[in-house]
């Protein structure tokens, strides 16, 4: 028997009993669509989780001081002064220290005002890592007059009367902020109006540059300036800043940074080991790995789940027919067709309903995925966490790789029953 | 309705000379029996019985004969049929056809001696419901390698000089018992095959058709020399066979 004679007999096999192949072909479709969806979100899952590690600073250390317990005899190494940062420095793999300190001012601008700014102040070399501009320059260390870098949220605080406050879509004077100087005060808006309150000077101060903000929603409320610069103004503040508990040569906050992500680790507990609060997002993005991972398995497991229900679907779809058809192989037989001939028939058969219902299960996976992707909000599916949406990527080796499953499966699911029946001898076949 | 005393089969060979390339099998001498059996015996074996279909049988069988087996229903007539065309494999005993042991032989050497050698008609015709008369004749030749062209122009033929001209592309569900049987017989013989097994032809039929098989058979027999080895419990249409072998219980009487 020809080959070109196997594949047209199972091609009219399949299309002369239209209905029952086409019950398998949807069995096929059902299983290759399963499994396509579910690895297509799985990797959309991975592809936004590998980008958000992206935007993650995987190697920043977190590190906060006891300033305000210090007067209260606090623990010990538990300050964050100017000793602390190069004792950081000298802990293997660390790479760069960065100190903090947070102050509270209030400020003046033509005719609006600001009563509580909150100022970061960065060792100047330090800036360009800790905030991104939209426009303008950093803050040099020397320069006549202070100099400010601010976020559109910070612009907000500025208001004129108090109801611009309850405005909700208030966004702050119509300014040209890299051409406005403001006035600066330390210490917020109340201390101006405390009489027992050593008075701030007034520090007329440059914005030179805007901070882009992440995200519109929500915009950087926080003002940044030269570590340095700050110094000096508590220096020449420094009743005030007593009178504030706070202390000119202590710091809020430092970052340290490893060299890599594996190190972070032992950093933390060199740092926690001296004494100081620690804290870094790898901690928390090696708990999402591990949720990650469960989740990847989880989708896997369920593929996997739906592989095999449709290969129990075709096997037992083709053993029914083969079934049915065991007085046609018995004629076969008969008539002088060998074994392995009548086998190549029926496997034909099987591979056709497993590449017709491979490619269906193609087509209908895309109209799945166009349709379900969610454009690019936060979706929670499946349980799985989307940061930007779903938005399903099926490529090309899913569409084979699932392919070639459906028609494996095919074969694999008629190999059995095809088998069973051309064991039989040709009478009792044809008795049946 | 056909009369087969006057239809064209009568008068001419039913078949062109053979296209076939494969070497024809020389016809041993009319004395050499065609078919030799020697104590044949079939048990079937079931969960709880054991069942001899068939007890020691001696049969020879000589070329171009036509041979009816007829014995009651159960008698074992179908048992012995198939062990003779290699259908089933006989509990002990031999089988000589031509000079070849089939009960020795290979699924794969049955599969071709059958291919070659045999031609089977049945009661129940076990056409294939899917394909038409046409496709169904010419299925032996598409076992043998036949080209489609070849093979569908002969089956045509065929067809034609069985009166079923206009039923080529008709599904077996289509046609009647009798116009199956037809179409059953020349898919048995488009092979030309040197041996026809017929398992109760006429068995499904009405009186008329039963006559018009029989006649074809016969026929067959005739014109082209080709054994028939007909199994029926129609005693009377028994007759028109060369010889009549009856079995009883599972013996020949
Ligand atoms: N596969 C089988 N298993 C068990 N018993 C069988 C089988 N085939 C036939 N028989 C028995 O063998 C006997 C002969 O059967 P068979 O040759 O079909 O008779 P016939 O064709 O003369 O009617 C019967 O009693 C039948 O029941
Ligand atoms: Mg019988």
């Amino acid at each position: 028997m020809k080959i070109f004679d196997i594949l047209h007999l199972a091609a009219l096999n399949l299309y002369r009993r239209l209905g029952r192949s086409l019950l398998t072909v949807i069995g096929v479709v059902i299983g290759t669509t399963s499994i396509i969806i579910m690895i297509a979100i799985g990797l959309t899952n991975l592809a936004q989780f590998d980008e958000m590690l992206q935007g993650a600073e995987i190697t920043k250390i977190q590190v906060s001081g006891n300033s305000t317990d210090q007067g209260m005899g606090g623990g010990r190494g538990a300050r964050l002064d100017d000793a602390a940062v190069s004792a950081f420095l000298d802990i293997e793999d660390v790479d760069r220290v960065v100190p903090v300190k947070y102050l509270q001012a209030h400020a003046e601008a033509e005719k609006y005002h600001a009563d509580y700014l909150n100022i970061l102040a960065v060792p100047a070399k330090d800036l360009p890592s800790m905030a991104e501009l939209k426009k303008g320059i950093y803050p040099r260390e020397e320069s006549l007059m202070p100099q400010i870098i601010m976020g559109m949220g910070a612009a907000k605080q500025f208001i004129e009367t108090e109801r611009d406050y309850l405005n909700r879509d208030y966004r702050g004077p119509a300014f040209d902020w890299l051409k406005t100087p403001i006035h600066l005060y330390l210490g917020g808006r109340d201390l101006k109006d405390d009489k027992d309150m050593p008075g701030s000077r007034q520090y007329r101060a440059d914005i030179v540059g805007i901070i882009r903000d992440r995200n519109e929603e929500y915009p950087n409320y926080d003002i940044y300036m030269s570590l340095e610069r700050v110094k000096d103004i508590q220096r020449e503040n420094h009743k005030l800043v007593r009178e504030l508990n706070g202390d000119i040569n202590s710091y809020d906050i430092a970052y340290v940074y490893a060299d890599k992500m594996e190190n972070v680790k032992t950093i933390l507990k060199r740092l926690n080991d001296y004494g100081y609060e620690a804290y870094s997002d790898t901690e928390w993005i090696d708990e999402m790995q591990k949720q990650q991972r469960s989740q990847q398995g989880q989708l896997a497991a369920l593929g996997f789940i739906s592989l095999i229900v449709s290969a129990i679907g075709i096997a037992n779809t083709m053993m029914t027919g083969v079934l049915e058809r065991r007085r046609e192989i018995g004629v076969m037989k008969v008539v002088g067709v060998a074994i392995k001939k009548i086998r190549d028939i029926f496997l034909v058969e099987a591979a056709m309903i497993g590449l017709l219902g491979g490619l269906a299960g193609v087509l209908l996976s895309h109209i799945f995925a166009y349709s379900l992707s969610t454009g690019s909000e936060e979706t929670i599916f499946l349980g799985m966490y989307f940061r930007a949406g779903i938005k399903m990527l099926i490529p090309l080796w899913l569409d084979m790789a699932a392919m070639g499953i459906a028609i494996v499966v095919g074969i694999i699911a008629g190999i059995f029953p095809t088998t069973k029946a051309t064991k039989m001898s040709p009478l009792e076949a044809i008795r049946s | 309705m056909m009369d087969i005393n006057k239809a064209p089969i009568m008068n001419q060979p039913i078949m062109k000379e053979p296209k076939m390339d494969q070497p024809k099998i020389v016809k041993p001498d009319y004395k050499e029996p065609l078919i030799l059996a020697r104590n044949l015996t079939k048990v079937y074996k079931t969960q709880k019985t054991r069942l001899r279909a068939l007890a020691a049988v001696d049969i020879d069988i000589y070329q171009g004969e036509f041979v009816a087996i007829v014995g009651t229903s159960g008698s074992g007539k179908t048992t012995l049929l198939s062990l003779l065309a290699g259908l089933e494999r006989p509990s002990a005993g031999r089988i000589v056809i031509m000079g070849r042991g089939i009960h020795r032989m290979t699924e794969e050497q049955l599969v071709d001696f059958r291919l070659r050698d045999a031609g089977f008609i049945f009661q129940s015709f076990n056409l294939f419901e899917i394909l038409t008369a046409q496709e169904n004749v010419a299925f032996p030749l598409m076992a043998r390698g036949v080209g489609k062209q070849e093979r569908m122009e002969r089956a045509k033929e065929l067809l034609t000089r069985f009166q079923l001209g206009k039923h080529l592309h008709h599904k077996p569900g289509e046609l009647s018992g009798g116009q199956q049987q037809r179409v059953s017989i020349a898919r048995a013989i488009i092979g030309e095959p040197s041996i026809i097994f017929a398992d109760e032809p006429t068995g499904n039929l009405d009186s008329h058709n039963a006559d018009q098989i029989i006649d074809i058979l016969r026929d067959i027999s005739k014109s082209r020399g080709t054994t028939v080895l007909m199994v029926t419990h129609d005693v009377e249409r028994a007759t028109h066979a060369d010889r009549i072998i009856k079995i009883e219980d599972g013996r020949i009487v």
